[in-house]
């Protein structure tokens, strides 16, 4: 039975009177998160796949373990399953290989959507400044959908990568990933899919959404920061040449030249972050033991009474779909009154909501508005929470007076 | 709820400052800068026009939260009459203030309102943005003079 009440309770910090909306930018952690990143410390601590006493068989166990379990969640080999510092290094390391290995070159197009958050944008488009690549942009309406048309005119421009994101970080809209995939598939474009926000909130399997990439964040979805993934297809990751050079990525390195690991450590140089992904995984136990569907239509719920009440306050602006696209996030504004000032008033309500551009200044231009205030939903916020928010919109005039 | 707090960030004297931005506009053929907040977004382009030596007038333009809006306003009429050199150090003054430095109250002038916004780190560079980017013009212009001259 799915109860966010009983949910609150495996999460310390939301013992204080806090109504915590800033789940997009980073969600709380559970107790068994935390506590397994303590286990580790002081029990398995040691460096992996490198001695063969007990304490570094323990630390790789715990290590791979977490691959397997995450690989699992998202439906890949762990083989094609990457850590990395989260998902801007993800795609970064994807720009990078693609160009330095030759998969992409200068005169390719490569397209992204203006939905995207900086990070799945600025890298291909400082590959497009630097190394001469062309950028095909595809727009979105003025809610900020994807049209599947939009996306098969970008695809016949002749383009050879398309990266989009699965659900866009200001304004919540869920794409219609699994069929832009299939449109990109049947032109034999490749697909790099920013899970970041679609991960922590929809059930992705990588082979059934047909994507050839997918970077995901821990730290979205009940893990700790500075841990991610990157999924890739196996035989494409077999032809990508590594992102950083070191230690562990190595076959054997001679004078002449250096042959390297097989997948995945191919492009995990260095010491990983091993207390990282075994929190990582720790959060995705608890998330897959979770009611996937009650938990999304918690989300869905509590997201569509902040929408559906905000919209009858006249001095309110609601950006979005606003429609079954728009899931957990809500981006707005309180006309004749700044995103920052309206987010430091809420916090004198105890409500933390995130004010600002959200790292989508592309999608903000195209809606015509420079900054948003945005509260974003998870499965342990309760309808106390959303109608704490309203309520303090609602007395925003007692401060503000001349504010509607 | 901690609305004490909130009440000594955005005071009545911020807010009428905020509602009455009396220096917001262009200043035809005057010299600008563009300053960016860049946490936030925000852009502010200051105006100062200099006869002499002096700041004959200020303005600006520019989308920002009440503090950013209301320091640019104070700033703008604050900067009216000084000489460059005057003006930068009042700026500096003022920017030392806001991070926390002593600097004496007797200097500050109106600049003395913003005194609450000190309590508030993530706010701070909402108060000085105006400032920084007024100091960057007149280093600017004191450029242009001394090349003049």
């Amino acid at each position: 039975m799915f109860s966010p009440e009983q949910i609150r309770k495996d999460f310390h910090i939301l013992e204080e009177e806090l109504a915590y909306l800033d789940n997009a930018a980073t969600t709380q952690k559970p107790d068994n998160v935390i506590n397994a990143i303590r286990h580790y410390y002081m029990k398995q601590n040691s460096n992996v796949h490198r001695s063969n006493y007990e304490l570094a068989e323990l630390a790789t166990q715990a290590f791979e373990s977490s691959r397997r379990t995450i690989a699992n969640f998202i439906g890949s080999e762990p083989e094609e399953l990457i850590f990395t510092r989260g998902t801007t290094e993800s795609i970064n390391l994807l720009a990078y290989s693609f160009f330095v290995g030759g998969l992409i070159e200068a005169g390719d197009k490569i397209a992204v959507t203006i939905a995207e958050h900086h990070s799945n944008f600025v890298p291909w488009q400082q590959l497009s400044k630097r190394f001469g690549t062309e950028m095909v942009y595809v727009d979105t309406d003025d809610e900020g959908r994807i049209s599947l048309s939009e996306v098969k005119k970008a695809l016949d421009k002749g383009v050879k990568l398309l990266a989009f994101t699965g659900m866009s970080n200001s304004l919540g809209v869920v794409m219609p990933y699994v069929e832009i995939c299939h449109l990109a598939k049947e032109r034999g474009v490749l697909t790099v899919l920013d899970g970041a926000q679609l991960v922590p909130h929809h059930k992705v399997n990588v082979k059934e959404v047909g994507c050839d990439f997918m970077a995901f964040s821990a730290h979205k979805m009940l893990g700790p920061m500075g841990i991610g993934a990157l999924y890739g297809r196996r035989e494409l990751l077999e032809k990508m040449v590594p992102f950083l050079y070191g230690g562990e990525m190595i076959d054997e390195v001679t004078l002449e030249d250096t042959t390297f690991n097989v997948l995945p450590y191919k492009f995990e140089a260095g010491t990983p972050n091993v207390a990282g992904t075994v929190g990582f995984g720790e959060a995705i136990r608890y998330l897959a033991r979770l009611e996937w569907g009650k938990v999304q239509e918690h989300v869905k719920k509590l997201a569509d009474v902040l929408i559906h009440e905000l919209e009858r306050i006249p001095y309110v602006e609601v950006y979005g779909p606003k429609d079954e696209t728009q899931h957990s996030i809500v981006s707005f504004n309180i006309k004749g009154l700044h995103p920052h000032d309206v987010s430091q008033y809420l916090n004198s309500w105890k409500v933390a909501v995130r004010s600002g551009h959200h790292c989508a200044q592309p999608q903000l231009k195209r809606i015509g508005v420079p900054a948003t205030c945005r509260a974003s939903v998870y499965f342990y916020n309760t309808e106390r929470d959303v109608e704490r928010m309203l309520e303090a919109i609602k007395n925003i005039t007692n401060e503000f007076p001349w504010v509607g | 709820m901690k609305m004490d707090e909130l009440r000594e960030l955005y005071t009545d004297t911020l807010m009428s400052f905020y509602l009455a931005p009396d220096r917001k506009g262009k200043i035809a053929d005057a010299q600008g800068l563009e300053g960016k907040n860049l946490s936030c977004g925000d852009r502010i382009k200051v105006f100062l026009q200099v006869e002499d030596g002096v700041i004959k007038d200020a303005k600006f333009t520019g989308y920002g939260c009440v503090i950013s809006q209301s320091s640019a306003t104070v700033m703008c009429r604050m900067l009216l009459n000084k000489r460059l050199d005057e003006a930068k150090e009042m700026i500096d003054r003022f920017i030392d203030f806001m991070q926390g430095k002593d600097v004496p109250e007797e200097l500050l002038g109106d600049a003395l309102y913003f005194e609450g916004v000190r309590r508030f780190p993530s706010r701070v560079k909402c108060a000085t943005l105006a400032w920084h980017t007024a100091k960057e013009l007149i280093q600017k212009l004191k450029g242009i003079q001394s090349d003049a001259g």
